[in-house]
């Protein structure tokens, strides 16, 4: 298998190699250059709340459960590759999300705090969206499983649509651009 | 200090026309940092995220970290073209054996071993090999970013009476441990890169800068004691 060192786009035979989830991780990925989708109504049972900033002091009010909830859902999901001997392909599609995220959300001001720890918050999240699609952990954002992991109510539907799922915040679930980090002056 | 040799050299075919001595030696600045910079991300950077006490914070180590590791792969990039072999299986530095236990720990590693890497890198800025000059002269605004986070997290944390004595031990403990990062006074590697053009400074003269500037953090801007350590080392491996 190739070696990559930097990557502009992910590469076309990514799926191919990845197998099972493969697609997802890939939609995951072309999120971050696509202009966000229509807003949903409702995330996670909560109405949704669409913000152009997200300034420290909004990211510190997320609610801690759900993120420990997506911390367990990457335990999980890594614990099935191991066991499923796909830790190579899990370690791929890691390499190449950080490879192909970390420019993509590089904040247009050098040394904005604010905007590096956005990126770096939508960096997690990649690199646990990436390790669920692929280990088939269906959405905990979701009351019910749906039949499309990539339906727009969806944590994975909506990061491919342009969307970053910021978490609940006080009975709503917050969602912001992907691309707010490149263009906020918060 | 020893005359250079050459001028710009702009690629890797260049470099190899120049010789064993030319690549060997870039061989060894390059899988440094291929080393270092992995181990730095997860060595420190990963585990930490785990230890910052708020969301932003964790935000925050964890964009470091993918930053460090893309730094890695960066430097790998370069060893690939000039044909080194991978010579990732090789222990990083010493510094790397410190346990990052406490947020704390981690944000004097960012303010005190990331400033090591912006010495050095620096000094790298005017290399004689072009894509390893244009290489660190694109990480500094990253490193630079890394040292100051360190920084100005160190001054509000010393700031907290409970926390002071922890920045203060750590930063004495980081800075002894950081000193042979810079390698021996009397290296023979050094006199070849400097002869080369691949790098200016010698190692006691990077480290003393490293001692000015971590002098100016600890007792300027943290109103701390300066550890008592001398700026030759001359202990067996270089
Ligand atoms: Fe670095
Ligand atoms: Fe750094």
């Amino acid at each position: 298998m190739e070696r990559y060192y930097e990557l502009n786009a992910p590469p076309p035979d990514l799926p191919a190699v990845l197998g099972p989830g493969g697609d997802d991780v890939l939609a995951l990925l072309d999120g971050l250059s696509v202009a966000p989708g229509r807003v949903p109504d409702e995330v996670d049972g909560l109405p949704v709340r669409r913000v152009g900033q997200v300034p420290s002091a909004l990211l510190d009010r997320v609610e801690p459960g759900w993120l420990a909830a997506l911390e367990g859902r990457r335990a999980r999901a890594r614990t099935r590759l191991v066991a499923a001997g796909r830790e190579t392909r899990l370690e791929l599609a890691e390499h190449v999300a950080m490879l192909v995220a970390t420019p993509r959300l590089e904040p247009a001001e050098p040394g904005d705090g604010d905007a590096l720890a956005q990126s770096g918050a939508i960096l997690w999240l990649l690199g646990t969206l990436v390790a669920a699609a692929l280990a088939d952990e269906h959405d905990d954002a979701t009351p019910t499983v749906r039949a499309d992991r990539l339906d727009d109510t969806t944590l994975t539907g909506l990061v491919a649509r342009g969307w970053w799922p910021v978490g609940p915040v006080d009975g709503a679930f917050v969602i912001a651009p992907l691309t707010l980090p490149r263009t906020c002056h918060a | 200090m020893p005359q250079m040799l050459i001028d710009d050299v702009h690629d890797a075919a260049a470099a190899h026309a120049f010789g064993a001595e030319y690549v060997t030696a870039l061989g060894k600045i390059i899988n440094s940092h291929v080393r270092n910079e992995a181990a730095g991300a997860a060595v420190f950077d990963e585990p930490s995220i785990s230890l910052a006490p708020t969301p932003h914070e964790k935000w925050l180590a964890c964009r470091m970290a993918m930053e460090e590791y893309g730094h890695h792969l960066k430097f790998n990039k370069l060893a690939a073209q000039l044909g080194l072999e991978d010579d990732q299986d090789r222990p990083p530095l010493s510094v790397f054996d410190y346990q990052v236990t406490s947020w704390t720990g981690y944000v004097m590693t960012k303010a005190i071993v990331d400033l090591a890497e912006v010495v050095l890198m620096e000094d790298l800025c005017e290399c004689s090999y072009v894509p390893l000059r244009m290489l660190c002269r694109s990480l500094m605004r990253e490193e630079r970013f890394h040292v100051s986070f360190g920084a100005r997290t160190a001054a509000r944390l010393a700031a907290d009476p409970t926390r002071r004595d922890e920045v203060r031990s750590s930063a004495h403990h980081l800075i002894r441990m950081t000193l042979p990062f810079f390698g021996r006074s009397d290296s023979r590697n050094n006199e070849i890169f400097r002869r080369w053009g691949i790098k200016r400074l010698s190692n006691d003269e990077s480290r003393a800068e490293f001692v000015r500037r971590t002098r100016v953090l600890l007792c300027d801007e943290l109103g701390l004691d300066y550890p008592e350590v001398g700026t030759r080392w001359n202990a067996t491996t270089s």
